[in-house]
């Protein structure tokens, strides 16, 4: 017996029994409810791959906004949690992105100077090129790396339940996982 | 340390080794020095990833604000959509089987406005009252009788009546 399990599979029913009940019949209060127990969870997923509450913000409203229009796309593969968890992470990786564009195009506006010359200005480059490391070395992960640790990190999911989610075997997520890792500590030099 | 090392060192940090092989680490943890640093460096890459938020009340209002943004039709769910495309069809074909019916029923009224020439004879009009427009259509007329059409509603005049234009 473990309480922390079982308490979780309480959850998972009761948020199943409330996405069941919004696609079935369109109980918008039920999808409010939805939001209401797992936005907690959502949002930090988003945080934990962006590192920036208000973008974090942005792509967990995404992230349920997607759901709310495709609730069909859930196929009943895992938990409802862990599924609108990974729709978050999906939207997380293509603000990821949509900042990438930006950046790039920031730079090719301003392609000269020092940034040290640029030294008590704001400007959106600059504020740009304040992300954090731990940032930048998420990026360098490949997509299907990060879910599979931020789900792991921050979700507290199990290998086997992210699998289920994933639709991938064990092995896989457990690889994806240590490669992952891998590439942080190699990106961060963690620890030394 | 060997590339296999490092992922089961990695599983057995987040408890999803089996107890034989997580034995296995342990013991390994204690005997070897970089196996413990390369443990010490993952556990701070999981440290530094932790994020929990709180939850925050105002995320549903804002999530509201942004769902009521959203086109009426996409509130919609494929079952409520599926519900309006059904009474939409319903609709149609009821209207459609109404209409069909009221056509049927005008067809099947107009041989009543129309009689045989023998028809005619009876009631004194002996075919010499057909104008010419009667005649052509009473040529065209697909039956092979040759038909007398009423077509202002006159009526039959009563048998021993005049017949018009006497």
């Amino acid at each position: 017996m473990d309480p922390l399990r079982d308490e979780r599979a309480l959850e998972d029913a009761e948020e199943r029994r409330l996405f069941r009940r919004f696609r079935e019949q369109g109980d918008l209060r039920a999808f409010d409810d939805l939001v209401r127990r797992t936005e907690g969870r959502v949002r930090s997923v988003a945080l934990a791959i962006l590192r920036d509450r208000s973008e974090a913000e942005d792509a967990a409203q995404e992230a349920y906004l997607r759901a709310f229009r495709r609730a069909s796309s859930y196929r009943g593969e895992g938990a409802v949690g862990a599924w609108l968890c990974r729709i978050a992470v999906r939207s997380a990786h293509d603000a990821l992105r949509r900042a990438a564009r930006q950046r790039r195009l920031l730079e090719v506006a301003q392609p000269t100077g020092d940034p040290d010359d640029e030294a008590g200005s704001v400007n959106p480059a600059e504020a740009l090129r304040e992300r954090t490391e731990m940032e930048s070395a998420l990026r360098s992960l490949a997509d299907d790396e990060r879910e599979a640790l931020v789900l792991k990190e921050v979700v507290g999911m199990t290998y086997r339940e992210i699998s289920e989610s994933c639709g991938v075997p064990l092995g896989t997520v457990q690889s994806r996982i240590h490669r992952a890792r891998q590439r942080l500590v190699d990106a961060l030099g963690a620890g030394g | 340390m060997k590339r296999k090392d490092q992922e089961l060192l990695s599983a057995y940090l987040d408890g999803e080794l089996a107890p034989g092989e997580a034995r296995d680490i342990e013991d390994r943890l204690a005997a070897d020095a970089e196996l413990r640093a390369a443990s010490l460096r993952l556990q701070q890459i999981s440290a530094a990833l932790q994020v929990r938020l709180e939850p925050d009340p105002g995320f549903l209002v804002r999530h509201r604000e942004r769902r009521e943004d959203l086109s009426p039709v996409l509130h919609w769910t494929w079952r409520q959509l599926g519900f309006r495309l059904t009474a939409t069809a319903a609709t149609l074909l009821v209207a459609a089987g109404l209409s069909f019916w009221q056509t049927a029923g005008l067809e099947a009224e107009a041989p009543a406005a129309v009689a045989t020439v023998e028809e005619m004879d009876l009631f004194g009009f002996e075919g010499e009252v057909l104008a010419p427009e009667f005649e052509t259509l009473a040529e065209t007329d697909l039956t092979d009788e040759p038909v007398l059409v009423i077509a202002l509603g006159g009526g039959f005049p009563p048998t021993g009546a005049p017949a018009p234009g006497e």
